[in-house]
């Protein structure tokens, strides 16, 4: 049932499966040895995995680049705070809540924007953000620019640590379902040619709308995890577009459209700002930018992906000789 | 498949006027005319990428030219599109296994693999390759192929000779005639008239977006308009 209709293709599983257990249990138990700093490193990490793995999940898989990404984090997180401050259910709960309101809104603005391809999209998306952190910053319903801070009360930081591991394992995980579902499939067709994909019988506007709202709903749980552990959300910190900028940036680096691609730019991009953040402060914007001019111009697929390439090359030159 | 008086539209320019045409089963049909004719316009709507302002599309008595190009495709009209659309950067054999997306093909996908490869044997050969990197013709048959994955009771065609070496064409023709001999319905697009009349049941000739003549290959080759203009004879 699972291999005929969800997973399309069979997988070596031990190559596939064991490095990513192994990294889950050797996260899961960092706490217990690791400094309060590092373990508080290692959170924000975990974070900007989840983003830069739930960017990619809409981006990576279809080519549309989602300048307006921060909204879908920004709403997580206005949408787990203000349901864990006014009904008072557990956090998960609230995160999840978080995550399906973000999703909903993807799905509510894929109708008109998904018609637009290219840097149409991009513009529309960065607008709609913008627009949010307008509309929040004048709103009453969301307590406007003030915004909300999370009672002293739900201050706990090795669950914050452990519910943002949950958050960036689920959307590594979905990512590696959906890359070998039929969903997956439909993807590749629509990023490579929609209009083939189109003619073949594929319902690209539905396809699209529902790798938007998957993306969207990981992109919602990761800032509802944040918010939660920065204490407070605003306009300003919840719309930020420095953030879709560095989800971009992290997945472009290491490659839009794999699995580990996005993984491996979280972890240079965030060391990087993380130790040229404190010593260097603002510098390490310029490093930011060279990295991304040198990736453009030499490895435009990204790390990941300019090794899946030579791989898929060598194996085909073999298979070529053999024949 | 029976098309019955449409108007089409690119913006506010009429480019389609009171089209009207037929397809029995099992029939080649070939869609001729210069360049800027509207054959590629017909095509694309009959696959739903463009829809009529006027008429009807009938096919298999369901009423068509509201429906959206994917369910057209799920109905069984598959179009290889001019340029071939292929997929440039998977292999062949994906390619191929792409156009049997649909689950209803998905179930025969070995089976009709088999009969891909048979018709081409070239694309046997080659079904590890970069799509991209076969030649003129080899994509031409790929596009072919990968049409015929979905199982179609109709498949559609834009010029596929563009660009290609007479000898490439006319293997490109003999595997449309094999498929034809199959009970495969055919709309045919080509400026090579000549060519296409050669394997076709009956043709049509778009002028500036009218229906200008309609016969079978022997009638429309012996108008005096047709010899004079498109044969140069």
């Amino acid at each position: 049932m699972l291999k005929g209709y969800l997973l399309v293709h069979k997988k070596n599983f031990v190559r596939d499966v064991v490095p990513w257990v192994g990294a889950l249990v050797v996260l899961a138990f960092a706490p217990y040895f690791v400094s309060a700093s590092l373990r508080s490193f290692l959170l924000f990490l975990l974070m900007w995995i989840a983003l830069s793995q739930s960017f990619n999940i809409f981006t990576g898989l279809t080519g549309y680049v989602n300048f307006g990404f921060v909204a879908f984090y920004g709403l997580g997180g206005y949408g787990m705070t203000m349901t864990l401050l006014s009904l008072n259910i557990p956090i998960y709960a609230a995160m999840v809540i978080g995550g399906v309101i973000s999703s909903l809104f993807a799905f509510a603005i894929s109708w008109p924007t998904l018609r637009l391809r290219g840097a149409y999209f991009a513009i529309a998306m960065l607008s709609l953000a913008q627009a949010l952190f307008v509309i929040f910053d004048n709103w009453n319903f969301v307590n406007s620019a003030t915004g909300y801070t999370i009672p002293v009360k739900y201050y706990d930081p090795v669950l914050q640590y452990y519910y943002m591991l949950a958050v960036a394992a689920v959307t590594v995980l979905c990512l590696y379902v959906i890359m070998n579902s039929r969903l997956g499939l439909a993807l590749k067709a629509i990023k490579q040619n929609e209009e083939t994909a189109v003619s073949i019988g594929i319902n690209a506007t539905f396809y699209k709308a529902v790798a938007f709202g998957i993306s969207a709903f990981f992109a919602g749980l990761a800032g509802g995890a944040a918010t939660w552990t920065i204490t407070i959300i605003d306009p300003p910190s919840a719309f930020d577009t420095t953030i879709t900028l560095t989800a971009i940036s992290m997945s472009m680096l290491g490659g839009l459209g794999t699995i580990a691609g996005p993984i491996i730019g979280a972890v240079i991009l965030y060391s990087i700002e993380h130790y040229f953040g404190l010593t260097l402060p603002y510098l390490h914007l310029i490093v930011f930018g060279i990295i991304i001019i040198v990736v453009v111009l030499l490895i435009p697929q990204g790390i990941m992906g300019e090794i899946i390439s030579r791989m898929k090359k060598s194996r085909r030159q073999e298979v070529g000789e053999e024949g | 498949m029976s098309v019955q008086g449409i108007d089409v539209y690119y913006g506010e320019t009429k480019v389609l006027h009171d089209l009207s045409l037929k397809v029995e089963n099992a029939e080649l049909v070939a869609l001729l005319g210069s360049n800027g004719a509207g054959k590629t316009t017909t095509l694309r709507t009959l696959s739903g990428l463009l829809r009529p302002a006027k008429g009807e599309i009938k096919f298999d008595s369901h009423s068509i030219s509201e429906l959206s190009a994917n369910r057209i495709a799920g109905l069984g009209i598959s179009m290889v599109p001019e340029g071939r659309g292929l997929f440039t950067t998977m292999t062949v054999r994906e390619n191929l296994e792409m156009g049997a997306f649909a689950k209803r093909a998905r179930r025969e996908m070995k089976k009709t693999l088999d009969e891909v490869y048979s018709l081409f044997p070239i694309l046997k050969d080659r079904q590890n390759q970069l799509a991209g990197s076969l030649s003129g013709g080899e994509q031409q048959m790929l596009a072919i192929g990968r049409a015929l994955m979905s199982k179609p009771k109709l498949i559609m065609l834009d010029e596929p000779s563009l660009g290609l070496a007479p000898i490439v064409i006319s293997k490109v023709f003999d595997a449309l005639k094999a498929l034809k001999e199959n009970k495969m319905t055919i709309v045919l697009v080509e400026q090579n008239i000549d060519g296409a009349l050669r394997i076709a049941d009956r043709g049509y000739l778009l002028e500036n977006g009218r229906l200008a003549l309609e016969g079978n290959p022997t009638e429309i080759r012996n108008n005096e308009m047709v010899r004079q203009f498109y044969l140069g004879l």
